[in-house]
C-alpha cells in the first residue's frame, strides 16, 4: 500500500528564489524544507505527499512548490493559492497546473451571501468561475472554510457533482476571534464547535465526490497528544464518510515540536483502536491515491 | 372528521405519531406567525454575527428566549386542540423538558438533519410537539418519522443516509396551524427543502413526571402562567 500524507507545508527562507510571505509564524529565517520534511517521512515510513501553498497566493510564491516538484518527481502533488483579489481566478489556476504537479486549490472563503435565506445563485458567488474551471479542468477544492462560509459549501458541492472536494482538519471552520497561534507556534481553533459540523459539513456525505482530511487534532482539541477528546469525532466521520474518503495528513511543519512527525503518523490508531486493517491501509495513503491520483513509486 | 382522544392516545403508544390538523387556527395563527416573523427579523443580526463565531449552526435559526418574547409562543405549551392527548399521554404528569423552539430553517441541498431518535428507548415517555407556523408542503422540509420506530429503536446514531432512503418513513405535509405529536425515542428527522419557501416551525419537548424544584430557567415565562397547570408544565409551581 502507499502512506500517504494528505496535507502539510514546507517553505524555505525568504529569498530572491524563493519569495514568500513573511509573517509572525513563518518569519523570514525560518527553514521548513523539503528535506526536512522527506527525514521524517523517511524515518516513519511515509511515501508521498500534498504540499500546500503557504506564504503567498502569487504565481511567483509558489516556485518553491515548483522547486520540490522538479527536484523529486513523483513524491509529492500541490495544492495552490488563488489571490482573493485576482480577476482572472480560472487562468491563474491553469498557469499554476500547467505542468500536472498542482492538482487542486485551496479555498478559505466562497463568496455568497452571508444571510443563509438570501436567494443562493451560485452563479454569483464570486469563487463560481473557479469551481466552473475546476470542474472543466478536473481540479481538487481543498476547503478550509471559515465558519461564516459553510452554508455556502452545500449550494456549490451540489451545483458541481463533478468537482473532488476535500474538506480540511475534520471538516473544522476558524471562527471570527477564535484563532490564534500558540506559543509552540502552532494553529489554534478556541472551541471548534463540532455541533454545527455535525449538521452541516458532515451532512454532505452523501456526496460521493467529498472527502474529508483526518488532521488538524493538536488545533481543535482542549487535551494533549493523542487528544482523545477528538475520538468519537474520528468514529463519526468513519461511519458518516467511510474509509475511502478519509485521508490522513500530518499538518507539518505545525506539528513539529508537538507532538512531533512520527507521532502524528499513529495517530489514527491512537483514536480509532477498533478499526480494520484495510479501513487503516485507506485512511494513511490508499484514498489519497486513489481520491487525488497519485503515481506509483518505482 | 379528526380522531377521538382515545384513537390518538392509542396512536400515539403504537406508531409514536399523532397527527393534529388545524390545531391553530384563524387570528391566533395569524397572531403566531406575525410574531415569529417579527422575532426572527428582529434577531437576524445578532444571529449572523454568532454564526461568524461559530457559536450558531447556519442551518436553523431559532427565536432566542422565546418564552420572554410573546404571549402567543407560550399559548403553544397547553394549547386546547392537544393539552388533553398531552395529559393523557403522561397520565396528567405532563412537564416541559426538553427544547422550546421558534424554528425557522434555511433552504439547503441536504436536509439539516439526519433521521435519528433523540434518546434511547426506554420506559419514560418523552412526547415531542412540532407545530407548523407556515404551510410546509411535501418535499418542502417537512417532518418525517418512522411509525412504530419508538418500540423498537434501539441505535441513537444519526444515520449517514440520505433521508428519503429510511425503510417504512411516513412525511407529514400539512398547512400551517398542524401539530404533529411523537414520541422522541422513534427515528426522525427533517426532510429535504425542495421549494423556495423555508420551513418555520415550534418543536417543544415535554416529558411524564414531576419537577422536583423551581426551574428558573422558565421564569421569564411567569407573567404569562395564567392557570396553575401551565405553571406546573414549567416548573414555576412545584
Amino acid at each position: 500500500m502507499a502512506r500517504i500524507d494528505s496535507h502539510l507545508h514546507v517553505f524555505p527562507p525568504h529569498s530572491e528564489e524563493f519569495p514568500r510571505q513573511v509573517t509572525e509564524a513563518a518569519p523570514a529565517q525560518r527553514d521548513e524544507s523539503v528535506e526536512k520534511l522527506l527525514g521524517e517521512m523517511e524515518a516513519n515510513g511515509i511515501d508521498q505527499a500534498v504540499l500546500t501553498q503557504t506564504g503567498g497566493a502569487g504565481i511567483e510564491d509558489h516556485a518553491y512548490l515548483q522547486y520540490c516538484f522538479k527536484t523529486y518527481p513523483g513524491r509529492f502533488r500541490g495544492i495552490g493559492l488563488i489571490p482573493e483579489d485576482c480577476n482572472d481566478g480560472p487562468g491563474h489556476m491553469d498557469r499554476l497546473a500547467a505542468n500536472g504537479d498542482f492538482i487542486g486549490f485551496r479555498l478559505k472563503r466562497l463568496g455568497g451571501p452571508a444571510d443563509p435565506f438570501a436567494p443562493m445563485d451560485v452563479r454569483r458567488f464570486t469563487t463560481y468561475p473557479i469551481w466552473q474551471r475546476a470542474a472543466e479542468k478536473d481540479y481538487v477544492m481543498w476547503l478550509y472554510l471559515r465558519a461564516s462560509d459553510v452554508h455556502l459549501a452545500g449550494h456549490l458541492v451540489d451545483a458541481f457533482p463533478q468537482v473532488r472536494v476535500v474538506f480540511n482538519h475534520l471538516c473544522a471552520t476558524p471562527a471570527k476571534g477564535k484563532f490564534y497561534w500558540d506559543e509552540k507556534g502552532r494553529p489554534q481553533l478556541e472551541s471548534p464547535d463540532f455541533f454545527t459540523t455535525m449538521h452541516t459539513l458532515y451532512r454532505l456525505c452523501c456526496y460521493e465526490n467529498v472527502a474529508v482530511h483526518l488532521s488538524g487534532q493538536y488545533a481543535c482539541s482542549r487535551e494533549p497528544y493523542p487528544y482523545r477528546d477528538l475520538a468519537d469525532l474520528h468514529d463519526r466521520l468513519l461511519y458518516s464518510f467511510g474509509s475511502k474518503r478519509l485521508m490522513w495528513a500530518s499538518d507539518a511543519p505545525w506539528i513539529y515540536p508537538d507532538p512531533g512527525y512520527g507521532a502524528c503518523t499513529r495517530i489514527i490508531e491512537e483514536l480509532m483502536p477498533a478499526i480494520r486493517s484495510d479501513q487503516l491501509d485507506d485512511i494513511m495513503g490508499n484514498t489519497a491515491k486513489e481520491f487525488l491520483g497519485f503515481p506509483d513509486l518505482d | 372528521m379528526g380522531q377521538t382522544l382515545e384513537e390518538q392516545v392509542r396512536d400515539f403508544r403504537e406508531l409514536g405519531l399523532v397527527v393534529i390538523e388545524d390545531a391553530i387556527v384563524g387570528a391566533e395563527l395569524e397572531r403566531l406567525q406575525q410574531a415569529t416573523d417579527y422575532w426572527l427579523e428582529q434577531s437576524k443580526a445578532d444571529w449572523l454575527d454568532r454564526i461568524a463565531t461559530g457559536d450558531a449552526c447556519p442551518l436553523w435559526f431559532d427565536v432566542p428566549d422565546p418564552m420572554e418574547k410573546e404571549e402567543i409562543f407560550i399559548d403553544m405549551l397547553d394549547h386546547p386542540s392537544y393539552i388533553d392527548l398531552l395529559l393523557a399521554v403522561t397520565n396528567e404528569e405532563l412537564i416541559m423538558q426538553g427544547p422550546f423552539q421558534v424554528r425557522a430553517t434555511p433552504l439547503w441541498p441536504v436536509a439539516y438533519t439526519a433521521w435519528h431518535p433523540d434518546r434511547a428507548r426506554s420506559d419514560q415517555i418523552h412526547p415531542k410537539m412540532q407545530i407548523y407556523i407556515n404551510d410546509v408542503p411535501e418535499k418542502g422540509g417537512e417532518f418525517a418519522f418512522v411509525p412504530g420506530s419508538h418500540l423498537w429503536c434501539d441505535d441513537t446514531a444519526y444515520r449517514r443516509q440520505r433521508n428519503n432512503t429510511m425503510p417504512g418513513h411516513v412525511r407529514l405535509s400539512g398547512k400551517a396551524g398542524t401539530a404533529i405529536l411523537f414520541d422522541n425515542a422513534g427515528l426522525h428527522t427533517a426532510m429535504e427543502n425542495e421549494t423556495d419557501t423555508p420551513r418555520k416551525s415550534m418543536i417543544i419537548g415535554f416529558s411524564k413526571g414531576r419537577h422536583a424544584s423551581y426551574q428558573e430557567q422558565f421564569a421569564g415565562a411567569q407573567k404569562w402562567c395564567r392557570s396553575s397547570r401551565r405553571k406546573q408544565i414549567l416548573g414555576l409551581e412545584v
